[in-house]
């Protein structure tokens, strides 16, 4: 059963879900373009022989602070507890506004150490 | 139980559609070799239809063999829209001396293409996307500037693999590539959150003028 966070999408009047009901970890982005306004949703599906996962990067408008890390990774434990559930993400915090060119991007990648 | 995003489809005609093999050109084959001529481009040609379909247009060309034959060129394709499986498409081949005309006969002659699921862009009337049964939906991916907006993406993760959903589509870009997206995630949270539901894909009147020509799983 899907869990959603739903995210606003710069520069337009809606929202874009991600679906986390795999989600068990969040992490900061810490290089790269943009790392500062990066955030990974490490998903429990294997991607590929050995531990890697499929990991999903969201952009947003401007840096996230360790608060708002800590705030996306209560919301995931939160949806999750409700089946079906889904989480309007600005009800919680206004300013975590997905960026409006590459929101999201989905890709293989090694599990955190 | 299952659930799905249902997509209607434009109707374009597709790539099936170039190929001189699927058209009726009886009358062409009919005419004595001498008014066939060699080497010939039409300009794009205007078609009709017999069902809603409209909007399609065609280049002939002919070989530079002593009998020419006839094909449809690659260029000046346009695709039109409103096209179902059992209309009959045809293009009036003009008649004239010069290498602008396929032929001399005196009197334009017809083509026909008959159209089946094979020739619609999308392979058919509507597209479905369907929730895998070993992996999940993850999100939608808005159109890029790299690819001119050409598609919308819904990702699909499963073990092992991952797909996207390649939503093509014509008549986006900078200015309305996000409310596409947004109404492709009103359909995917739906079908996400409500056991079987299929929703049908409801692009706003904001994005009129966009046309979902088909669907890939890639």
């Amino acid at each position: 059963m899907a869990n959603i966070l739903n995210f606003p999408f710069d520069g337009v009047k809606g929202t874009l879900g991600l679906n986390v009901e795999t989600v068990y970890r969040v992490d900061e982005v810490t290089s790269g373009t943009n790392a500062a306004n990066k955030v990974e949703f490490f998903h429990n599906v294997a991607s590929a022989t050995g531990t890697a996962v499929w990991i999903t990067t969201a952009e947003f408008t401007s840096a996230i602070s360790i608060a708002q890390l800590t705030l996306l990774e209560k919301a995931v434990r939160d949806v999750k507890q409700t089946p079906n559930g889904s989480i309007d993400i600005s009800t919680l915090d206004d300013t975590l506004i997905l960026e409006k060119t590459v929101p999201f991007v989905t890709a293989t990648g090694a599990q955190p150490s | 139980m299952d659930n799905a995003i249902i997509i209607p489809l434009s109707g374009a005609l597709g790539a099936a559609s170039k190929t001189v093999g699927n058209w009726g050109i009886s009358e062409f084959t009919a005419l004595a070799a001498g008014v066939k001529t060699a080497s010939a481009t039409t300009a794009a040609l205007d078609s009709t239809s017999d069902g809603d379909g409209a909007g399609a247009k065609f280049v002939f060309k002919t070989s530079a063999a002593a009998t020419p034959v006839l094909s449809v060129d690659t260029t000046g394709f346009v695709a039109g829209a409103g096209y179902k499986a059992g209309d009959i498409v045809t293009v009036s081949l003009p008649t004239g001396a010069t290498t602008a005309f396929v032929q001399s006969s005196g009197a334009a002659i017809s083509v026909t293409l008959s159209v089946t699921e094979a020739i619609l862009a999308g392979g058919e009337d509507n597209a479905i996307i369907t929730c895998p049964s070993g992996g999940y939906l993850v999100c939608v991916e808005p159109g890029t500037s790299g690819d001119s907006f050409s598609a919308t993406l819904v990702r699909q993760i499963e073990s092992g693999h991952e797909r996207l959903w390649k939503i093509n589509h014509t008549g986006v870009g900078s200015a309305n590539y996000r409310d596409v997206a947004l109404a492709v995630n009103v359909a995917l949270m739906q079908t996400l959150q409500r056991p079987n539901s299929n929703p049908i894909l409801d692009l706003p009147s904001k994005v009129n003028g966009v046309l979902v020509t088909s669907v890939a799983l890639s």
